[in-house]
């Protein structure tokens, strides 16, 4: 069985992350695998190990990004896959989901197309969740999304979606596109025989005359989504507490509303 | 035909064969081991040899119990002197009147030779009754000897009861035989001859000796045969055994393997884990995973354990769960509702529960997942000598002997049991070359310990915390403490670097220690720099859970910068912190003064520099945990009582097990990162230091005050739970009280 996953590399946003004055995230800044693309590797890396013949199973860990993302298919060919594939040319910056689905289709069609293409439910950076169904829609193949777990029977994939208040089991012909969220199973920690393997593991790198594709097909030119403004959320911070049993607690909080504002300032009522 | 020679000579060439077959087994099975690092086990020759001597006529260890450190001393002599009295034995098969040529007519000869016969009895009748009285059934799992092969202790103890009793009983004949003028030499042992009547003739004399020495040699050729058709029968070998594995002990000055770990070692090298040229078949072999990986020295030390169950007895782990099992300390009385049940249900219908749960409690002790130090030592005994059609995994596989997951993952590292080791076994670091192989190979390890690896990997510290927060603690600070790298460019200008640590940083009661030690260094006039966002852990929960790749990474890159930083001296709050970086970080060019904070505060006490006053009005009473890794991994105990003497008005209660001899909270070992249904390790210390009676708890590892206080909390308890720095920083303010945390 064929496997292609799909990875991200993305900033490491719990350390922080900055925008770009045209809105585009700062990739400048430390990075990782995106964290929900560790489920897919770890149910590619289980379904390689049920299917007894694993001689011709191949996991390919697939990605588009800069020079950076290959630290992305390193931890990719740690987790499992058997090599990378890393599309990466200059062009591609600032595409939309549109242009990035583009560019993996080819990429994917470039590999000879595969039984099985996993990846993560949504990134942790932009957070779209469209690159799944738009890939699947280029390539013509079915899409079941949002699974938390997946077997595969034959030709056959059949993934459990789980909602608030149900479950959901699908099944679709071989080739499919699956998208996982991290109800799947944990991914396993890698073993430092598997980190020092990994070194090993071949990872090509293509640019899009590669794949056959014009540069003005993506990039931020060709974007037909156009990100207006960023704001930051605004931060909940704890309550504070005025003691209650102290005797100046009434003048305590009234001075905390006044001085936040949240009553009004002198006149009387 | 003289049939008593020849059955004497057959047993003696079958005895013999035996052995030497046996002798190159064990060779064959050692040799086959994989080698150590070079030098680091037969290094030191003379001083080896001296520690060796020491433990063998002090009996070091085994002085815990001086009754039976006293017996054994007493048969461990005999049997060395008493192996000429085999000799004598044979000649007698052919001649009665034989005399071991120039020893025998010596008289010093003799009477060592009564006088160890005689002690020899002493202690093995001591050491019979010992066995019989501590590994009475109704102790069940609470008894040290639970799960011994009992069978063949007390084989070996009846052989050495019969010889000694055989060798005075040969001696009260020979008296009679040798006459008046031989008496001297039998100066204890004549009054036996003279039970048997006088009138009796040389010739039956002499049959009673050619009988009794055949008896003997029978006895002895008889414990040797089986001795050598039983390779894994500890007790019998340790004899032989103990003293190359205690010559060959970690430590060249004989001290139990604790403190700092080996490095990972395949085939005699230390494995770099970041050699991109590091060889595939090296890969496979990191750490002990099947037994194959077990190195020499690993194998020499499981065929000389003896299942004394010292080890067992100490074991945190084990004493929580027979704690539970059996009730507080086992008694009549009180036998928990689960027990009882059990109990009942096996007993005959009206026969009394409580006398009646031996065997009930027995069945209840899950060996196989609860860990006993001894009882995995057996098992990696029984696993190296069995013999399997196809090499089995040493940990979780399908082999009667693997070590469930659940026994591997228990341990603390606490060291009680490397420490209560009377031969030399290395438990603690057997358990780590174990994990090592489960999480650098078989990635194979509780799911939580991941979380801990990612955290630790991205974060630089185990509780996944980013790196602008790790000056966090010293907010509410009254001074600006100087930051490595923004305040100060080097250590060069401070008397010591405060390595806060991890839990110092993010802990919030890792937090008030740091604070309170921080400002009682100012307040001292100590000057001293932190680190800032570059701080890391210093390792130890990756090493102690065998991820020796994440702690290499982790230990050269602070070497590296501590180094570049000119570290020298450095304090610590933590005692993990303070084992790593005093007794790893050489490994990784690292060479430092380290100081734990007890040991400063108690200096700068003693100098004056700090004047504690009464803690509150009247007297405090306050008892302390000692962290295991520093009371017993780095043998600091004084410093924390020298602080704790120095605060007036206050007194302090010793739990029953402190010092080095103290229980752990449960903490170690990684055991602080993951949580599962095991034994509540910290719950239980935790009643024992309430049970003193103490005002409060005081201790000097972070990770204590978190398992202790975390314990008090669920316990519903208002005993604090503070580290000493808080106590002298309370002692020495205006109003001598504790700050709230």
């Amino acid at each position: 069985m064929k496997i292609i996953v799909l990875v991200k590399y993305v900033p490491d946003i719990e350390v922080g992350y900055r925008f770009k004055p045209d809105g585009r995230l700062d990739r400048s800044g430390e990075g990782l695998l995106n964290q929900l693309d560790e489920y897919p590797l770890e149910a590619a890396r289980r379904l390689v190990s049920q299917v007894d013949a694993a001689a011709d199973s191949t996991v390919t860990a697939l990605t588009v990004g800069p020079d950076e993302a290959e630290e992305a298919i390193r931890r990719a060919l740690q987790m499992g896959a058997d090599r990378g594939v890393h599309i990466c040319d200059q062009a591609i910056a600032g595409s939309d989901a549109l242009g990035t689905s583009l560019v993996l289709a080819a990429a994917i069609n470039q590999l000879g197309g595969a039984d099985l293409i996993l990846c993560g439910a949504s990134s942790a950076d932009s957070a779209t969740s469209l690159i799944p169904v738009q890939l699947a829609a280029r390539l013509q193949i079915p899409a079941l999304t949002g699974a938390a777990s997946l077997a595969v029977n034959g030709a056959q994939v059949t993934a459990c979606r789980l909602t608030d208040n149900a479950m959901i089991e699908s099944r679709t012909p071989l080739p499919a596109l699956v998208s996982l969220t991290d109800q799947a199973e944990q991914p396993t920690y890698p073993s430092a025989k598997a980190v020092m393997l990994a070194r090993r593991k071949p990872v090509e790198v293509y640019d899009l005359a590669d794949l056959g594709l014009a540069p003005s097909s993506v990039g931020c030119d060709a974007a037909r989504v156009k990100v207006l403004g960023v704001e930051p959320a605004i931060r909940r911070v704890g309550g504070r507490l005025v003691d209650a049993s102290s005797d100046d607690a009434v003048a305590a909080l009234v001075a905390l509303l006044r001085d936040n504002a949240l009553i009004p300032v002198g006149g009387g009522a | 035909m003289n049939w008593f020679g020849l059955v004497g000579l057959t047993v003696t060439a079958v005895g013999w064969t035996c052995l030497a077959l046996r002798v190159g087994g064990f060779v064959h099975l050692f040799r086959a081991g994989p080698a150590e690092l070079p030098g680091s086990r037969r290094g030191q020759p003379w001083r080896r040899t001296a520690a060796m001597l020491h433990e063998f006529l002090a009996h070091r260890r085994l002085s815990r119990k001086p009754l039976v450190a006293v017996a054994h001393w007493l048969t461990m002599m005999s049997f060395l002197v008493l192996v000429a009295t085999l000799a004598q034995a044979t000649g007698q098969l052919f001649n009665p009147r034989f005399e071991l040529p120039w020893l025998g007519h010596w008289l010093i000869y003799n009477w060592l030779t009564e006088l160890l016969a005689w002690a020899g009895l002493g202690g093995i009748v001591v050491l019979v009754a010992v066995r019989l009285w501590a590994g009475r059934a109704r102790l069940g799992p609470a008894s040290r000897f639970f799960g011994s092969h009992q069978w063949r202790a007390r084989y070996v103890e009846a052989t050495i009861l019969a010889v000694v009793i055989l060798v005075l009983w040969l001696r009260g004949i020979e008296s009679v035989l040798a006459g008046p003028a031989g008496w001297a030499r039998f100066a204890t042992t004549a009054w036996i001859g003279r039970l048997y009547p006088p009138d009796l003739s040389d010739a039956v004399l002499a049959a009673w000796v050619s009988t009794l020495a055949l008896a003997k040699i029978l006895v002895s050729y008889a414990w040797m045969v089986v001795v050598s058709l039983t390779p894994t029968m500890g007790v019998a070998w340790h004899r032989f055994l103990a003293f190359p594995n205690l010559w060959t002990g970690r430590d060249p000055n004989g001290r139990p393997a604790l403190g700092g770990l080996e490095a990972l070692v395949v085939d005699g090298r230390v494995v770099d884990l970041e050699d991109p040229a590091l060889d595939e078949s090296v890969l496979e072999r990191l750490g002990a995973g099947w037994t194959a990986d077990l190195t020499w020295r690993d194998r020499l030390a499981l065929a000389t354990c003896t299942e004394c169950g010292r080890c067992q007895e100490v074991c945190p782990v084990w004493q929580c769960v027979t704690a539970t099992l059996s009730g507080p300390a086992a008694s009549d009385t009180a036998v928990p509702p689960a027990t009882a049940a059990v109990a009942t249900s096996a007993a005959a219908p009206g026969g009394p529960a409580a006398s009646d749960t031996a065997a009930p409690l027995a069945t209840a002790a899950p060996a196989s997942t609860t860990l006993s130090p001894k009882l995995l030592v057996s098992a990696l005994r029984d696993h190296v000598f069995g013999s399997e059609p196809e090499p089995s995994p040493l940990v979780g596989g399908d082999s009667k002997w693997a070590i469930t997951p659940e026994v591997l993952w228990a341990c603390t590292t606490c060291g009680a049991c490397t420490a209560a080791c009377p031969v030399g076994v290395e438990h603690v670091d057997q358990i780590i070359e174990l994990r090592r192989h489960q999480v650098l190979v078989a990635a194979d390890f509780p799911a939580g310990l991941g979380t801990t690896f990612r955290n630790l990997e991205r974060r630089s510290n185990p509780w996944g915390m980013l790196p602008r927060q790790r000056l966090d603690w010293a907010k509410g600070l009254s001074f600006e403490p100087p930051v490595l790298g923004q305040t100060i460019e080097s250590l060069d200008q401070v008397d010591y670097l405060f390595w806060v640590g991890c839990a110092g940083a993010f802990d919030e009661r890792g937090q008030t220690t740091a604070r309170a030690l921080a400002e009682l260094l100012h307040q001292s006039g100590v000057s001293f720099a932190v680190l800032g966002e570059q701080a890391a852990c210093c390792g130890d929960p990756a090493r102690r859970t065998g991820n020796e790749a994440l702690f290499a990474a982790l230990a050269s890159a602070n070497a590296d910068y501590l180094n570049q930083a000119g570290a020298k001296r450095i304090i610590v709050t933590c005692a993990h912190c303070r084992n790593t970086l005093a007794n790893e970080y050489s490994q990784f060019g690292g060479h430092y003064q380290v100081i734990h904070h007890t040991e400063l505060l108690a200096d700068l006490i003693n100098q004056g520099r700090l004047v504690p006053r009464n803690l509150g009005d009247g007297i405090v009473q306050v008892t302390y945990q000692d962290p295991c890794y520093l009371a017993r991994h780095n043998r600091q105990s004084a410093a924390p009582r020298r602080l704790l003497g120095s605060i007036p008005g206050l007194r302090l209660t010793e739990m029953a097990q402190s010092g080095d001899r103290t229980n752990c909270c449960g903490g170690g070992g990684g055991r602080m990162w993951w949580e599962d249904s095991g034994p509540r390790l910290g719950q239980r210390r935790f009643e024992q230091a309430a049970m003193t009676g103490a005002d409060m708890l005081a201790t000097a590892c972070p990770f204590c005050h978190i398992m202790l206080a975390d314990a008090a909390a669920t316990a519903g308890s208002d005993l604090p739970v503070r580290d000493l720095a808080e106590l002298v920083l309370a002692a020495v303010s205006p109003s001598g009280q504790m700050a709230e945390v």
